[in-house]
């Protein structure tokens, strides 16, 4: 099937240039003519407007009758943080005669873009993207990757793979991606530091901006997921993997739902810092902790902390002495404890040096979470990621083991790897998520 | 004659006693000075010994404090309030002041021996240095060299390494003031720069806990980093003090100085390798503290004058008080939150800087 493609010119001529074939005087000599045939021809148009508009019109009515499939993704209005809302739509994929199929589809960002099928090159922003693009079996057209995915157990080729290096400030290799012309160009609105009206200002309309979930809201995940199926024509992975999300979450709340407040626990999330003494938390005013606390019945304690988008700094460590809670969270993120948690992750050895650090601790040292054996690590994955509902499933039997007696994080996680990254990791003995073992 | 010699001599000797007066009563205005600042800082220690996010009375924080040393006559009062004062509260307390001593030490020191009322750490390259040692173990530091250790370590290594090369480089023109400052500048504009390409190519986490770093920050000190400092100050400042008078024939000129038998290179390069080493001793364990080594030889200057042997104690002083106080306000104003110190200096310090100078009308130097 042949694409439109609106840089076609351009193509050519980079492809001739490499090869050599053309010169300065060759391309001058081009762009000369190109500009005289564009004004001669523009002014050709401009006098047979009517005429061709009513051409078209007769070869939709005579030849092409669009054939539309109807298919429903993004089904609830949703506010997040950031004031955006993604609205419900119906994505319509439009087929006309001469084979250019077409999906309209309203992203994360809240905006309407029509992306033409099929997709077959795409580049993305974020490692989360990642992950989505495996899900929805998808990882196979990706063709430039961003400078933080670097598991090739899931993401295979990736060495070969060019690189769109963004960085946090905010700079995007937008060269690179205008050589490189992928179909779309995926991004999150709210994490990477991407200017999104940039982006679009400076790709669109050739290259679609899509805005596939917002990080800072745990609801638009698999939505995201659903989109990047209809966007890639992956339906039905996406559907698989929303139904999935939707059991996990609902087999954890059908037993944390009648919990009354006195049998929620209390517990403190310590998201990773670059030393280990770096007390950071998020409040519930950060969606997916808050989230979190709710499906599972429990209580954070830095709830109400003074924050800045749901980011609490730097907590005075005597107010948590003074304080009464239940469990402990440490968020283990790769970059600053590499290797020490993740798929593929055989030994323990670095995990339980981090447990034993922490726990000896002045602020921690004797402390009911360490005296009960309530202090967990759990991988950076589990918490800003798509992985997002296997950290629901080992929460919920962290804090309640009573009530999940039979409910085995592992094996979801397992489940997850198997069905929907498709690689055979068993996570008891080749993953470390979730430390120590539930 | 020698009646007449006397009667020549007398008006001279009345003179010279009467300014010794003179001067014994501004010297006692001095020490008056300084002996009032003894106090003010100690009252600042045990203020910021008895606030912080636990709520404790004062009897609890002093029992706890004496129960350590006199077990017998003072009952503990529970483990968690000796948790709290033992191993939260004291070290941070003193780690603020034996770094405001330090950096306000080491300011004075500085702009006294290059005559230049803008000399400080951060000036001179020292702190952006060591901000770049840590920059460089937060975002690149594996095994060895990552964490706390790794951060100290590369940061006092850079510290070091700059103030070497200022002193190297400037030696070859005769370790002018001038030329130190200038290339203290350049070093300072070289690891900024090194620093903020780091951040940039880094993840928004890795870049925001560098600059977190950069900032300052009193969290999480501990008594072994208090047992390290500690010597270090007390020698670094001991030797700066014994070398005070120097520094006052250093202040009035490199002829003059010359001229009374100083060897100017020699005690130039001596001032500044210990006030180096006093910041990067500093600046490696709890970051960037801007504003004390700057403001708080000007704020001491104003008050008693330029005599170093007055102004370098004094300054260690007011370091001290402020950045107490600057402590005190970040732990208390968002509590349980805590605010980093070296911005709150930088907000209390200016202010009240700016209102001093605007009324005084002397020289700085």
């Amino acid at each position: 099937m042949k694409k439109y493609n609106k840089n076609q010119f351009d193509k050519t001529i980079d492809a001739h240039k490499k090869k050599g074939e053309i010169s300065r005087r060759h391309f001058l000599l081009g762009a000369g003519s190109l500009v005289f045939g564009g004004a001669l021809g523009g002014g050709l148009l401009s006098g047979c407007k009517q005429e061709v508009t009513t051409q078209t019109v007769s070869t939709t009515k005579t030849v092409s009758i669009p054939t539309t499939v109807e298919v429903p993704v993004m089904t609830t209005v949703t506010e997040t943080a950031y004031s955006t809302v993604t609205e419900m739509t119906t994505e319509t994929v439009t087929e006309t005669a001469a084979e250019v199929k077409t999906v309209t589809i309203t992203d994360a960002a809240g905006r309407e873009i029509t992306v033409n099928l099929p997709v077959e090159r795409v580049a993305y922003l974020h490692p989360a993207i990642a992950e989505s693009l495996v899900i929805v079996n998808a990882w196979d057209r990706v063709i430039a990757k961003d400078n933080y995915t670097f598991d090739t157990l899931i993401f295979p080729g990736l060495d070969n793979m060019p690189v769109l290096p963004y960085f946090e400030s905010g700079s995007v290799d937008y060269e690179k991606i205008i050589e490189l012309q992928p179909d779309v160009l995926l991004v999150l609105p709210t994490a990477g530091g991407i200017d999104l009206n940039e982006a679009i200002s400076k790709l669109e309309p050739e290259i679609p901006v899509i805005s596939v979930f917002d990080t800072n809201d745990a609801d638009t995940w698999s939505k995201g997921i659903e989109l990047l199926g209809a966007v890639m024509q992956r339906e039905e992975e996406a559907q698989a993997f929303a139904s999935f999300v939707q059991s996990i979450e609902d087999s954890v709340t059908a037993k944390t739902s009648g919990l009354v407040e006195a049998d929620k626990p209390s517990v403190l999330l310590k998201i990773s810092g670059w030393t280990i003494d770096q007390f950071s938390s998020f409040s519930n005013e950060f969606a997916p902790v808050k989230k979190l606390v709710d499906v599972t019945g429990a209580v954070n304690l830095a709830a109400d902390l003074p924050s800045m988008g749901g980011w609490v700094e730097n907590i005075d460590p005597e107010w948590l002495v003074t304080q009464d809670y239940d469990y402990v969270l440490v968020d283990i993120w790769e970059s600053y404890y590499p290797g020490a948690m993740g798929v593929g992750v055989l030994d323990t050895s670095a995990a339980q040096t981090i447990l034993e650090d922490l726990t000896a601790m002045n602020v921690f040292e004797g402390s009911k979470p360490v005296i009960d054996g309530h202090f967990y690590l759990m991988d950076h994955e589990l918490i800003m990621s798509i992985r997002y509902p296997m950290l629901l499933a080992y929460a919920a039997k962290a804090f309640h083991p009573e009530l999940f007696i039979d409910f085995d994080p592992d094996a979801v996680m397992q489940d997850y790897l198997t069905r929907f990254i498709r690689i055979e990791v068993d996570p008891i003995e080749s993953g470390l998520f979730f430390y120590p073992k539930l | 004659m020698n009646q007449s010699s006397d009667t020549t001599f007398k008006p001279d000797i009345i003179k010279a006693t009467a300014l010794k007066k003179e001067q014994r009563k501004a010297n006692l205005k001095k020490w008056r000075f300084i002996i009032i600042l003894i106090p003010i800082m100690i009252l600042l220690m045990a203020i910021n010994a008895q606030t912080g996010s636990a709520n404790l009375s004062i009897g609890d924080v002093f029992t706890t404090i004496l129960h350590k040393f006199f077990p017998d006559t003072f009952a503990s009062v529970s483990d968690m309030v000796n948790k709290i004062i033992w191993q939260l509260r004291l070290p941070r307390v003193l780690m603020a002041m034996l770094a405001g001593i330090g950096l306000a030490g080491a300011g004075c020191v500085m702009q006294s021996s290059l005559k230049n009322p803008l000399a400080d750490p951060l000036l001179l390259g020292i702190s952006s240095s060591a901000g770049f040692g840590a920059t460089l173990v937060i975002i690149l530091g594996v095994g060895i060299l990552s964490g706390t250790a790794g951060i100290i370590t590369s940061a006092f290594f850079f510290a070091i390494l700059v103030s070497l090369v200022i002193i190297g480089l400037s030696s070859f023109k005769g370790a002018k003031p001038v030329t130190m400052l200038l290339i203290g500048l350049a070093m300072t504009y070289l690891f900024q720069s090194l620093t903020q390409l780091l951040q940039y190519q880094s993840s928004a986490e890795a870049a925001k806990a560098s600059m977190m770093w950069m900032v300052g920050d009193l969290s999480g000190v501990e008594w072994s980093e208090v047992a390290i400092l500690f010597p270090i100050i007390l020698v670094s400042c001991g030797l700066l003090f014994w070398k005070s008078w120097d520094l006052n024939i250093l202040s009035s000129g490199d002829e003059t100085a010359k001229s009374l038998g100083i060897n100017v290179f020699r005690l130039r390069v001596f001032l500044m390798a210990v006030a180096s080493l006093v910041t990067a001793a500093i600046v490696s364990f709890i970051g960037v503290i801007a504003f004390v080594g700057l403001v708080c030889p000007h704020i001491c200057r104003m008050f008693i004058g330029s005599d170093n042997r007055f102004l370098f104690p004094a300054s260690c002083l007011a370091g001290a008080v402020l950045l107490l106080c600057a402590d005190c306000v970040a732990r208390t104003v968002l509590s349980p939150v805590i605010l980093p110190p070296g911005v709150i200096t930088g907000l209390l310090g200016a202010p009240f800087f700016i209102q001093l100078v605007m009324r005084q009308r002397r020289e700085l130097i």
